[in-house]
């Protein structure tokens, strides 16, 4: 892997690191102010950017045969992370406040087909090299 | 063509996924949705009592003046009513570091302990606070309901079945029955229809049941959905035929702690209630006296102010 991919790929985990702890501080400071109710995916929010921002961006470099992702498989993965946790953080919210919202499905159905197809392009891109 | 791709599509899914973020939380909190309209009860209480059935009219005692009782021996003080047919006694009691209200009530008639929905329809995000929906219902005592229109679960009103989707199998409902006795049944067990049929008159989906026989249905952990200890709460219960209660009980400020289910199970039963059943508690726990707010209701937080709920439970 050339140095310039390594910074860049260094670059994107340390935004997922800033988004990890945006999450946790914003779980925290959310609860805090929820009277003693709680929600697992407000709790856990941080886990989003962590195992799937942080963990993989870093692990990449120290693979020998890694690339840099290429743009549509860094879109269709930032895109799907991005849903998934905003999902997470509107399930807690309406879980919180005690209500069901049916349309909260979407973000998880669109996150995980849209992460997975990162995956799948990122697969592909190192198949064909 | 690629080049504007690449370099419009963060914007692009940027704008789509907070302009559907911000259309889901309008539509969660904001967005008002009219799926049915109630005939307007305090007309019909004038010109048809003793209507009922499923035709949307509601079940009213079958005698009786078209006032709650007969206007001449309407006794009022600042904690009590009395009249031929209806009889409220008020009491603060201090339990727990809380301060808790209770209802004592007796009726000669189950007709008079109604249900109401915000602006008199039912829908989702129509909300208006226990005081008004009371006041428009010409209620003399009433609570905050189950505040049906953000859960899913059954809705039976005054004898009209308006929504007949089960929450969950293990879900709690009350089923108040047109003698005005109580029973608590999971929604697993029976449809909305069946309860219809075997004459309830009002189903209220929120729960968990308190009390069973009076003994305690629930345990000490036992929460709804995930909510933890010391919170304001509501309930309803009921001593024996026609002699029932209603609990609300204060939380979230310095002055009164709250209750946890388990706690509110147990004083309900030192008071001697049989079957007694949670309803929503929270910001959205109000107990309205004559036109009067008696308890200290908490919304967002220690703001002493009323809540805005979809439905009450009055006597009236």
């Amino acid at each position: 892997m050339f140095i310039s991919a390594k910074k860049r790929i260094c670059h994107t985990a340390c935004i997922y690191l800033g988004l990890t702890a945006f999450c946790g501080l914003f779980s925290l400071v959310y609860e805090h102010f929820s009277h003693q109710v709680y929600s697992s995916y407000m709790v856990y929010l941080f886990l989003f950017p962590l195992l799937g921002g942080v963990l993989p961006f870093f692990l990449l470099p120290l693979i020998p045969s890694a690339r840099f992702p290429s743009l549509p498989a860094r879109y269709a993965y930032h895109s799907g992370l991005a849903a998934l946790t905003v999902g997470s953080c509107l399930s807690g919210i309406f879980e919180i406040y005690g209500i069901i919202v049916p349309l909260v499905k979407l973000y998880w159905i669109v996150g995980l087909c849209l992460t997975l197809l990162g995956v799948v392009f990122y697969l592909a891109q190192v198949k064909r090299r | 063509m690629k080049n504007k791709f690449q370099k419009f599509y963060p914007l692009f899914f940027g704008i789509l996924l907070t302009a559907f973020t911000l259309y889901v939380l309008l539509d969660a909190f904001v967005i008002p949705r009219s799926y049915r309209e109630v005939p307007d009860y305090s007309v019909q209480s004038q010109s048809s009592f003793g209507a009922s059935g499923n035709t949307g009219s509601m079940q009213q005692p079958a005698s009786g003046s078209s006032s709650p009782g007969g206007e001449d021996s309407v006794s009022v003080t600042e904690s009590s009513y009395s009249d031929d047919n209806i009889s409220i006694q008020i009491t603060q009691y201090r339990e727990y570091d809380t301060d808790i209200y209770v209802a004592d009530i007796i009726l000669s008639d189950a007709g008079y302990l109604k249900t109401a929905f915000a602006s008199n329809i039912y829908g989702k995000n129509i909300t208006q606070k226990t005081s008004v929906i009371a006041e428009n219902n010409q209620a003399i005592l009433a609570i905050n309901g189950d505040y049906y229109g953000a859960r899913n679960g059954y809705v039976i009103r005054n004898g009209v079945l308006y929504r007949d989707t089960s929450s969950d199998s293990a879900q709690e409902d009350l089923v108040i029955y047109a003698d005005g006795s109580f029973e608590i049944v999971t929604e697993g067990t029976v449809s909305a229809s069946e309860l219809l049929d075997r004459g309830a008159q009002q189903v209220l989906s929120f729960g968990p049941g308190l009390l069973k026989n009076g003994e305690i249905a629930v345990e000490p952990d036992t929460e709804v959905d995930k909510a933890k200890n010391s919170n304001p709460r509501t309930a309803v219960g009921i001593f024996n035929n026609l002699h029932y209660v209603m609990v609300v009980a204060d939380g979230r400020t310095e002055q009164s702690a709250g209750l946890s289910l388990y706690e509110l199970a147990e004083f309900m039963q030192s008071l001697g209630v049989q079957t007694a059943y949670n309803l929503d508690g929270g910001g959205s726990s109000a107990m309205v006296f004559h036109g009067t707010v008696i308890n200290r209701p908490t919304t967002n937080g220690s703001r002493i102010t009323e809540r805005k709920v979809s439905d009450i439970v009055y006597i009236g």
